[in-house]
């Protein structure tokens, strides 16, 4: 049977300086490059796709938390934001980029949310419906269809017995998996490559239709002409060091950046393209989330069971998404309370315990990123608005409301001053509680907004196809360009707009 | 590749989070901590490995600046856990923030033990439904 990355050139493969030409190069393999590459190559396009990081394939993947941590994320996943408070945010640096890692949730933004890009962001062509062919074309390509019965165990039954005790809608997540066993390992890699991450959908389309696709490879800069794009420059990079091995040029009339968006303004910058208005880099938006760990008397087995398989948008317009939450043991386990016999306590107790999280749209808050005086990391700013920390607080209290209905004992709501465990007598606690950003600690995964897209040249970096306003051949096909939040998680929508782009790119030519 | 202090600090550290006995048997040290993290640094960036290494430095010399304490490795057992407590409960943010990504790295550490992990429950099943009705 033939293997998703078969014809990916890898490190050991670039032997001396690399000098190639295509129709076109995509910058980035994740959910946005890579749908990108597709369907350009599907419209008959000679595409190279380049990506910084190496290929995994299952027998890559390490179920010990830190070893992916160190291997899969940029910054061996210590990356954070800062600003009022301290954000952690993770990116993946590896053929399929986020998806590698993610959950797998794969949900159509609410057409409010795109309406309202369109009236308070200036993008009339995005609204309600606009998107609807071009997300259609990506769920089937990446086999989006609702997470089923068999494989959720009670981690995420009990979160929707909870949402149906008091009146809360909820439904089985839709995720982007083919024959997902329930192993719980999205964030380690799916070894049971049930998962349908860019680099399994995506990847072998391009390389069976002439496209290439090649790895440890960083781009540096846009080649230009002028104010035309004309390829990128960079190098062959060892994984896991970094170290530069080879020179690598490559010409194209076109170039799609989809580096991720903490990642493609900083190449705009350096190569002076699309920085005219000083917008790149600026308007990061996020999701900021926060969790509860809900205790029960009863053996949840939380190891089992669809990473993510459940989630409410009951509350989706009044700015929050509620969803049931797993990582690596290890990691969740940050956020039990206190250290010594107490701390193994809980820790023996994780098979009667369930997390659930809760992420806002963050309407109010905002940050920057910035090249940084020296390496190659970026510098992330970001400020969390008080009045999205309060929104956060309120999700906090509605799914502990939801883990007591379904019959926890008490939930740890991990709010610095709030007692850790509260019971639900002791929920008014959570509910008075002072929280702004240095009260919790809010993590960010959806990260979106620095090459926004906008008719209006002045106050936006690119157009409503992903085309950078004062660029030419140049585009962006990342979530960079969300002008807002898609109120829910952003991958989907990423592809879709990225399918869009791409679809115009082959219309301009 | 950490120094000599650097490693003390983090044998005390992970003793003091996780001593032995208990609901989980394993003492920090006993599930490897040590070398855990020396191994982590060699598989970090520069920059990364600093900012760990500041880290360890920072548990070191916080109890003489903030508590008027001696530094942490040359304290007792006690006098250890009740610094750690001071850093978890501080009302200064950025004292919580330095003790959570110490208590991360070294949970890390430790439930990277495969001892520590079973006994936590954490046995990794691909599939874990298979032959269920
Ligand atoms: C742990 C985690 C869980 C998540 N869960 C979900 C989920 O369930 N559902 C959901 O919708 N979203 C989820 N997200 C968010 C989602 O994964 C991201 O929004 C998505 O991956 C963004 O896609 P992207 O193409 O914009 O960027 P990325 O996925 O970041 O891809 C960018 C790629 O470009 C590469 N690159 C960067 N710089 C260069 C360069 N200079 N040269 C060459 N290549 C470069 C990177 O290595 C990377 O592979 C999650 C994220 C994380 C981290
Ligand atoms: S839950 Fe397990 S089988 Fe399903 S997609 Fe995630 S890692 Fe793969």
């Amino acid at each position: 049977m033939s293997h998703p990355h078969d014809g990916v050139l890898g490190f050991s493969d670039h032997k001396a300086d690399i000098r190639l030409s295509a129709d076109a190069v995509v910058v980035g393999s994740g959910p946005g490059g890579a749908v990108a590459a597709r369907e350009l190559a599907v419209r008959g396009l000679d595409v190279i796709l380049v990506e910084e990081g190496p290929a995994f394939s299952t027998a890559d993947f390490r179920v010990e938390a830190g070893a992916t941590m160190r291997r899969v994320f940029r910054e061996s996943c210590t990356r954070v934001m800062q600003g009022n408070g301290f954000f952690p945010t993770m990116q993946a640096i590896g053929l399929g980029g986020g998806s590698l890692v993610n959950s797998a949730i794969s949900i159509r933004a609410p057409g409010w949310a795109l309406d309202k890009w369109a009236s308070e962001h200036d993008t009339p062509q995005l609204g309600a419906g606009s998107l609807d062919d071009d997300y259609a074309a990506v769920e089937e390509v990446f086999g989006v269809g609702p997470t089923p019965d068999a494989v959720m165990g009670e981690r995420n039954l009990v979160f929707k017995r909870g949402c149906d005790a008091l009146g809360i809608s909820s439904e089985p997540t839709p995720r982007n998996v083919r024959g997902c066993k329930g192993s719980a390992e999205c964030f380690t890699g799916c070894r049971n490559g049930a998962k349908q991450s860019a680099d399994v959908a995506c990847v072998p389309d391009v390389v069976s239709r002439g496209g290439r696709v090649l790895t440890s490879v960083r781009v540096d800069g846009v080649k230009r002409d002028g104010a035309r794009a004309t390829g990128v420059v960079g190098w062959v990079v060892e994984p896991f060091t970094g170290r530069r091995a080879h020179r690598v040029e490559i010409d194209a009339p076109v170039v799609v950046l989809a580096a991720g968006c903490m990642a493609t303004p900083l190449i705009m910058r350096r190569s002076g393209l699309g920085v005219s208005n000083g917008h790149a880099g600026r308007h990061l938006r996020a999701h900021p989330g926060l969790a509860v760990c809900a205790l029960f008397d009863h053996v949840i087995n939380p190891f089992e069971g669809a990473t993510q398989g459940y989630h409410s948008l009951h509350f989706l317009e009044q700015g929050m998404k509620l969803e049931v939450l797993w990582g690596p043991p290890a990691i969740l386990a940050v956020r039990f309370p206190g250290f010594g016999e107490p701390l193994k306590r809980h820790l023996v107790a994780f098979d009667r315990m369930a997390p659930f999280d809760v992420f806002t749209h963050a309407p109010h808050s905002e940050g920057e990123v910035r090249a940084a005086p020296f390496g190659d990391d970026p510098v992330i700013s970001y400020h969390l608005d008080d009045r999205d920390a309060g929104t956060l607080q309120r999700g906090l209290v509605i799914l502990s409301e939801i883990a007591f209905a379904a019959g926890a004992r008490a939930v740890l709501p991990g709010v610095h001053g709030v007692p850790d465990p509260i019971t639900r007598d002791q929920l008014h606690l959570l509910r008075d509680a002072r929280v702004t950003a240095k009260e919790v600690t809010a993590g960010a995964n959806h990260v979106f907004g620095t090459t926004r897209m906008g008719q209006n040249p002045r106050n936006s970096v690119c157009d409503e196809w992903g085309r950078v306003h004062d660029a030419r051949g140049l585009y962006v096909a990342d979530t960079g360009t969300f002008p807002g939040s898609p109120a829910v998680n952003p991958m989907l929508t990423c592809m879709a707009l990225a399918r869009r782009t791409a679809r115009r790119v082959a219309d301009d030519r | 590749m950490l120094t000599s202090i650097e490693q003390r600090v983090v044998v005390a550290a992970s003793d003091a989070m996780f001593p032995r006995g208990g609901a989980i048997a394993q003492s920090g040290s006993d599930a490897g901590v040590l070398a855990y993290f020396e191994g982590m640094l060699g598989e970090m960036s520069p920059k990364n490995r600093a900012l760990v290494r500041l880290l360890l430095v920072f548990i070191q010399l916080a109890p003489p600046v903030f508590f008027l304490r001696a530094p942490f490795t040359w304290q007792g057992d006690e006098a250890r856990v009740a610094t750690l407590e001071s850093l978890a409960t501080s009302e200064i943010y950025f004292l919580r923030i330095t003790f959570q990504s110490l208590r991360t790295l070294i949970s890390i550490a430790y439930l990277a033990d495969a001892d520590v992990a079973a006994q936590v429950g954490a046995a990794p099943n691909l599939s874990p439904f298979e032959g269920r009705a």
